[in-house]
């Protein structure tokens, strides 16, 4: 009998989005990511699973503060569907996690009964599916958490015709800086060899650590995170979903993408040129975000070169989004140069010689390639521009 | 512009009408002090730039004080080379300006005022007040002369700033408001930011961003510490753990070598039981051995003693029976010597009667005539003694009346004859003889002529006032007296009674017989004493003991002599010589036998000692001989013992093999211990006790450890610290990106500062250049070529002027007011004229100088000097006026000289 269940990873409930600088905004993203819990058990409902594996990864981090972790089990409880999870990399097991702290158990045993913690790798038989769970104990784990399954006692003493569902996380390929979605220095450990596990000896493998879904292997799922908590990398980067699979003894998984996350995350990256760039880089800006606030974040990767003029209004603009957006990440690699025009009328102000010897030379400084000298050349110049138009 | 003329009346000292015509390059107005030189000047500046309706203290200043007419100036002029004539009426409201330019119509009041004004560049309808400032730094007024220059040439800044804006061609060279307002934001945005030493200001962005860093990373590295910590803790945690497994197999590794031990241990005690007791058997079996070889010792040594013993008894007997020989020998030697001695004895105890007869009988004629002398003499005593006694008789028949007693009875006798005499003498008689007075004795009065006896104390008195006490007999009374007399009577007569005499005569009688028998009595007792004190009745019989005795001695001693016993001498002599033989015998008989005494002691002496050391030769030979007999006794009761020499032999060959056999067992014990390796197997228990220990040492350590983890991993769950530290880097590195930009945009404004300043600074240099050449030109007429003034301006203003002069003080810049009088005065005369020549060029190329007393701190060389100077102004367009009290000092200027008088009056 097929086994239908949801499959899910790398929650990261409590990641503290550090960089984003306004407290009510990384409190908004913290939240989203316990809101999305409710679609999922929404989801878990309208398409009928059976129960709910998470992959690893539920929490940020293996000490998780008690607001979040009272706010995670309230969740999860409120789903009702029994929920299995492992500990990942982030939320490793170990004495001092907060998978063994008292607190943690309380709150999970009066909030979330459904939830059933795998911190042993061994078999855990379903009605019609067998879990077998490669808990991570450690942040990193040099060995491969998968390795007991390699066992053919193991499988031997399997039930013949109950689905086996291997619940792991980690990095399926070694030194691939696009397979690995952890930190870059978890790449080396945590590695998981599935090409070493007997043929056909397990249905479906439902795999954590990758934010985005994605199949490894005929029976292998990375589902990805139910609502993005980075910037999405590269172009296929399915990233917001849940995986509704459909498993079953000795054939192959049938596996959908449901669609869960709410926040948009946008990377773009901008030219600038010629004095109308900059208003060609507000209306490409109006495309992507539109009018909403407080729902989206950006990476943009700003080049080019600006007047002193087209620098004061990109700052204008940039403003505007900086408010607007949950986060904006802005790789602003444009360079301000003051255009001929802004240079006569800086330096050949007949009626104001101070003025005019004083942007000649820092004109002559600001042409000295990338030093700081130049840097700040520029700045003041700039600043002697924005003066000079506030009169 | 040039002055030519100058007409006055009726102003101040000048109440006359004056005109003074100047040269239009060099004049020096002279004159004494008090002679209008200064009003003169002072009038021309007035009506060059006060108006002439002006009132007030001005006006009053001006007004002349001589006389009544309102002062009034006229100049003429030569301005942009043209003729000008201006005169000014000074009177209030109704003053009046009159203008004559060129050929030109005359223009009056204000138009001229204003025209003038135009023409003069200066401000038109200035106040009076402000007028006077006017072209101050043309007009030198007396006391003014070394006053700051670059206060002059700040009053003239404009004009100043135009021309030398001019001088330097096309390019500007004067900043303007907007560069001013640009430099002066800059600046105070900097001073805002920056404090004078380069540090970011306190509450400045900058002071904010950089103390915000040091805060996050203050943040930051506690949050990375604590995690560091929770890290280090779950190390720990999971060492401890790994570490109490491995505890675990490691006590059950001992528990395994310990119980391997514990038998060994077992079997090695066991082994050492049978080695205590096989080691019991061999001291057995050696004591068995031991006992026997004794036992055969001692057979030799008790055999060996009485084989010795019978061999001393042979010499030890052949000893003893010569000293028998030798005693015997010395006991007849004795007896021999006793015997000779014994016949000396006899020999002197005969010889000592023969001498007691012949003593005795010598004694016996002395003894004989000493008993009858003593016999004839008790016959008298006898005699005397019978005398005594009838004497003793008659005197007994006597009154015993001694001479005392005799003595005691005259005494009475007397003293009654005594008492009774002063009886009769005691009483008086008294007689009044004569008297007219009453007399009386006692109570009885006395008739003249009679007399009476007094006996006893009586009073006679005379009259009424005489009284006198009579005791007759010295106080003594009539009855004492008659008393007295009784007693002597009575004592005399008691002592009579007592001896039965009657009277004293009696008793004088009776004294004297007994006076004569106690003579005789006396006599014969000292005979009778002579006698007795030679002979008494004890003598007498001793003497007839002694002849009795010594005669009964003879007859012994005879006896005893016999026949011997020579016969009796016929008198004493022959006695004596007898006797006196008889001991001399003695005394020879005598000492030979003390002799025969010694030779009999010497050999009893020898006798004695050879017996006695025969007795102790006997006693050790007796001895010997019992300890031989002992030695055969012992011998005897060990064979009885132990039985003969063969038994003993296979006895004690038995007790060697038996001790071979025990010490062979033993040998094998010790074997099978050393096969245990007792050494190794005390060392492997001592080691597994350390190991025991050491394991428990690290248990305890490794559970305390873990128990130290765990309780530092309980978090309380309020922190979730990966975050704190993600939140904390990110918030270091935004606060570092943060004062990156605000540094960055801080050195933007300081870098724009600092440029403004510098330009500011290259501009003012540019600008005074010219100001500053043409001074410096000036000065070194004085200081020489190298001189060199410089003056800074600034913020729109001249200041900080300089002089430099190479030969004076190291060439260093001084500062104006650290000039001395004289060099201020020169300096600021050159400014003057600097900024006068450079003035000039607004006004058709001159300009005049008025110098009023300028120098009156010059020595005269300087001010020789000076006129070279002014010569070289005037020469360069400038029309000179020097007003001085001492022209003569200006002779080589070459200048036309007017002089006024005391009394002022005009004169070329």
């Amino acid at each position: 009998m097929p086994a239908r269940f949801l499959h899910t990873a790398d929650w990261q409930l409590g990641r503290p989005f550090a960089r984003v600088e306004d407290p009510a905004k990384r409190a908004r993203l913290q939240q989203e990511r316990l809101d999305v819990l409710a679609r999922i058990g929404a989801a878990a409902k309208e398409h009928a699973a059976e129960f709910i594996l998470v992959a690893g990864d539920v929490f940020d981090s293996p000490h998780a503060n008690k607001s979040t972790v009272a706010a995670a089990c309230s969740a999860l409880g409120a789903i009702g569907l029994p929920i299995y999870l492992i500990p990942g990399n982030h939320d490793h097991g170990g004495p001092d996690s907060l998978w063994e702290q008292a607190f943690f158990r309380r709150e999970a045993a009066s909030l979330s009964p459904n939830l059933h913690v795998l911190l042993q790798a061994e078999p855990v038989e379903l009605a019609h599916a067998i879990i077998l769970p490669c808990p991570l104990l450690r942040r990193h784990d040099a060995s491969d958490t998968t390795q007991w399954l390699r066992s053919a006692d193991l499988i031997a003493s399997l039930p013949a015709d109950k689905t086996r569902i291997v619940l792991a996380h980690g990095s399926t390929q070694r030194f691939d800086s696009v397979s690995g979605d952890g930190d870059p220095d978890d790449h080396a450990t945590n590695i998981l060899d599935l090409s070493r596990l007997p043929a056909n000896a397990y249905d479906y493998i439902a795999l954590g650590d990758w934010h985005g879904a994605k199949q490894v292997a005929l029976n292998a799922w990375y589902s990805g995170t139910p609502e993005l908590d980075r910037f999405p990398r590269g172009e296929n980067y399915a990233a917001g979903h849940v995986l509704l699979v459909e498993a079953n003894r000795g054939s192959s998984p049938l596996v959908r993408l449901i669609s869960t996350a709410r926040l948009g995350w946008h990377q773009t990256e901008f030219m600038l040129t010629g004095d109308g760039g900059v208003e060609e880089l507000a209306a490409h800006l109006d495309r992507l975000i539109g009018s909403r606030a407080g729902t989206d974040l950006l990476r943009l990767d700003l080049h080019g070169t600006v007047s002193l003029e087209g620098a004061a209004r990109l700052q204008a603009v940039l403003e505007s989004y900086q408010a607007r957006l949950l986060r904006f990440k802005l790789n602003d690699r444009t360079v301000t140069a003051a255009s001929e025009m802004e240079i006569m009328a800086l330096t050949q102000r007949g009626n104001d010689p101070l003025i005019s010897r004083v942007a000649a030379k820092l004109v002559a400084r600001a042409n000295a390639g990338d030093s700081e000298d130049a840097v700040i050349a520029r700045l003041a110049l700039r600043e002697l521009h924005a003066q000079l138009s506030r009169i | 512009m040039r002055i030519l003329s100058v007409t006055l009346q009726n102003y101040r000292v000048h109440h006359q009408k004056l005109t003074l015509t100047f040269d239009r390059e060099r004049t020096v107005i002279g004159g004494p002090n008090e002679s209008g030189k200064s009003t003169l000047v002072e009038a021309i500046h007035r009506a060059l730039f006060v108006r002439a309706r002006t009132t007030g203290a001005i006006w009053e200043a001006m007004k002349s004080i001589l006389g009544s007419g309102h002062p009034e100036v006229s100049l003429v002029l030569e301005i942009d080379s043209k003729p000008v004539q201006l005169s000014k009426r000074f009177s209030g409201g109704s003053g009046t300006t009159t203008l004559v330019v060129a050929a030109n119509p005359a223009v009056h009041g204000e138009a001229a005022e204003e025209e003038i004004a135009r023409l003069l560049r200066v401000a038109p309808g200035a106040s009076a007040k402000a007028a006077l400032e006017h072209w101050a730094h043309l007009w030198v007024w007396q006391g003014q002369s070394s006053s700051d220059p670059a206060d002059q040439a700040n009053l003239q800044r404009d004009s100043l700033l135009q021309r030398l804006g001019e001088t330097n061609g096309a390019a500007a060279i004067v900043q303007s408001a907007t560069d001013s307002s640009l430099a002066k934001h800059f600046a105070n945005e900097v001073a805002q930011i920056f404090t004078l030493r380069d540090k970011a200001k306190v509450d400045s962005p900058l002071a904010k961003a950089e103390a915000e860093l040091v805060s996050a990373q203050k943040a930051f590295d506690e949050a990375r510490a604590r995690l560091e910590k929770l890290g280090q803790a779950r190390d720990s945690l999971l060492r401890a753990t790994a570490e109490l497994e491995q505890i675990k197999t490691d006590f059950a590794t001992l528990r395994r070598e310990q119980e391997n031990a514990d038998a060994a241990e077992q079997r090695l005690k066991a082994l050492r039981l049978v080695e205590a007791s096989r080691q019991n058997e061999v001291e057995k079996a050696i004591a068995a051995e031991t006992e026997q070889q004794k036992i055969e010792r001692q057979f030799a040594q008790n055999l060996e003693r009485r084989t010795q013993l019978d061999q001393a008894l042979v010499p030890a007997e052949k000893a003893l029976r010569q000293l028998q020989e030798d005693s015997e020998t010395s006991r007849r030697e004795a007896e021999a010597t006793l015997q000779k001695y014994e016949q000396a004895n006899r020999d002197v105890n005969n010889a000592r009667e023969m001498r007691e007869l012949a003593q005795h009988e010598f004694i016996r004629f002395g003894q004989t005539q000493r008993r009858d002398e003593l016999r004839a003499a008790m016959t008298q005593i006898d005699a005397l003694e019978n005398e005594l006694k009838i004497l003793g008789t008659d005197l007994a028949k006597l009154a015993k009346i001694d001479a005392s007693q005799l003595k005691t009875l005259e005494a009475a006798d007397r003293e009654t004859a005594l008492a009774e005499a002063a009886l009769r003498s005691l009483a008086a008689s008294v007689e009044l003889v004569a008297g007219k007075q009453n007399v009386r004795l006692n109570e009885n009065d006395l008739a003249l002529g009679a007399s009476e006896t007094v006996t006893e104390a009586a009073e006679i008195s005379v009259g009424s006032d005489v009284r006198i006490r009579i005791r007759p007999g010295g106080g003594t009374t009539l009855a004492d007296a008659q008393r007295a007399a009784q007693d002597a009577r009575n004592t005399r007569a008691g002592e009579l009674t007592k001896l039965g005499i009657t009277s004293i005569s009696e008793a004088r009688e009776i004294f004297g017989q007994r006076t004569e028998l106690h003579a005789r009595i006396e006599k014969a007792e000292t005979r009778r004493k002579d006698f007795a004190s030679s002979v008494s009745a004890e003598k007498r019989n001793q003497a007839e003991q002694d002849v009795l005795t010594t005669e009964s001695a003879i007859v012994r001693w005879r006896k005893t002599l016999a026949a011997n016993a020579p016969p009796p001498p016929a008198n004493e002599s022959e006695a004596r010589l007898l006797a006196k033989k008889a001991t001399e015998e003695l005394a020879g008989l005598e000492s030979a036998e003390q002799r025969a005494r010694q030779i009999r002691d010497l050999a009893a002496q020898r006798a004695e000692q050879k017996l006695k050391a025969l007795g102790q030769s006997e006693e050790a030979f007796r001895q010997q001989k019992t300890a031989r007999d002992v030695a055969q006794g012992q011998l005897d009761l060990l064979i009885q013992t132990h039985g003969d020499e063969a038994s003993r032999g296979s006895r004690l060959t038995a007790a060697v093999k038996s001790k071979q056999l025990a010490e062979q067992n033993l040998a094998e014990t010790h074997k099978s211990i050393r096969d245990e390796q007792p050494d190794l197997l005390e060392a492997t228990i001592k080691r597994l006790k350390r190991a025991h220990e050491e394991a428990q040492r690290r248990q305890s350590e490794a559970e305390k450890t873990k128990t130290i983890a765990e309780t530092e991993l309980r978090t309380d769950g309020s922190i979730d610290p990966e975050n704190e530290l993600a939140v904390a880097t990110a918030q270091k590195e935004n606060s570092a990106a943060s004062l990156d930009r605000i540094r960055r945009h801080a050195q933007a404004l300081r870098l724009l500062d600092e440029l403004f300043r510098e330009e500011q600074q290259a501009l003012a240099t540019t600008f005074t250049r010219p100001l500053v050449e043409a001074a410096s030109q000036y000065l070194r007429a004085l200081y020489g070529p190298e001189a060199k003034l410089d003056v800074s301006f600034a913020d729109g203003a001249f200041s900080d002027l300089r002089l430099t002069r190479p030969h004076l003080g190291n060439g260093a810049a001084i500062a104006f007011k650290d000039l001395s009088g004289g060099t201020k005065e020169q300096v600021a005369i050159a400014m003057r004229l600097a900024m006068a020549e450079i003035l000039a060029a607004d006004h058709g190329g001159a300009l005049p100088l008025v110098l009023d007393d300028a120098f009156a701190n010059a020595d005269p060389e300087r001010v020789s000097r000076l006129q070279a100077m002014l010569d070289t102004a005037a020469s360069r367009g400038l029309q000179v006026i020097v007003v001085t009290c001492t022209p003569a000092d200006y002779h080589l200027l070459g200048a036309t000289h007017l002089t006024l008088t005391g009394s002022p009056r005009a004169s070329v």
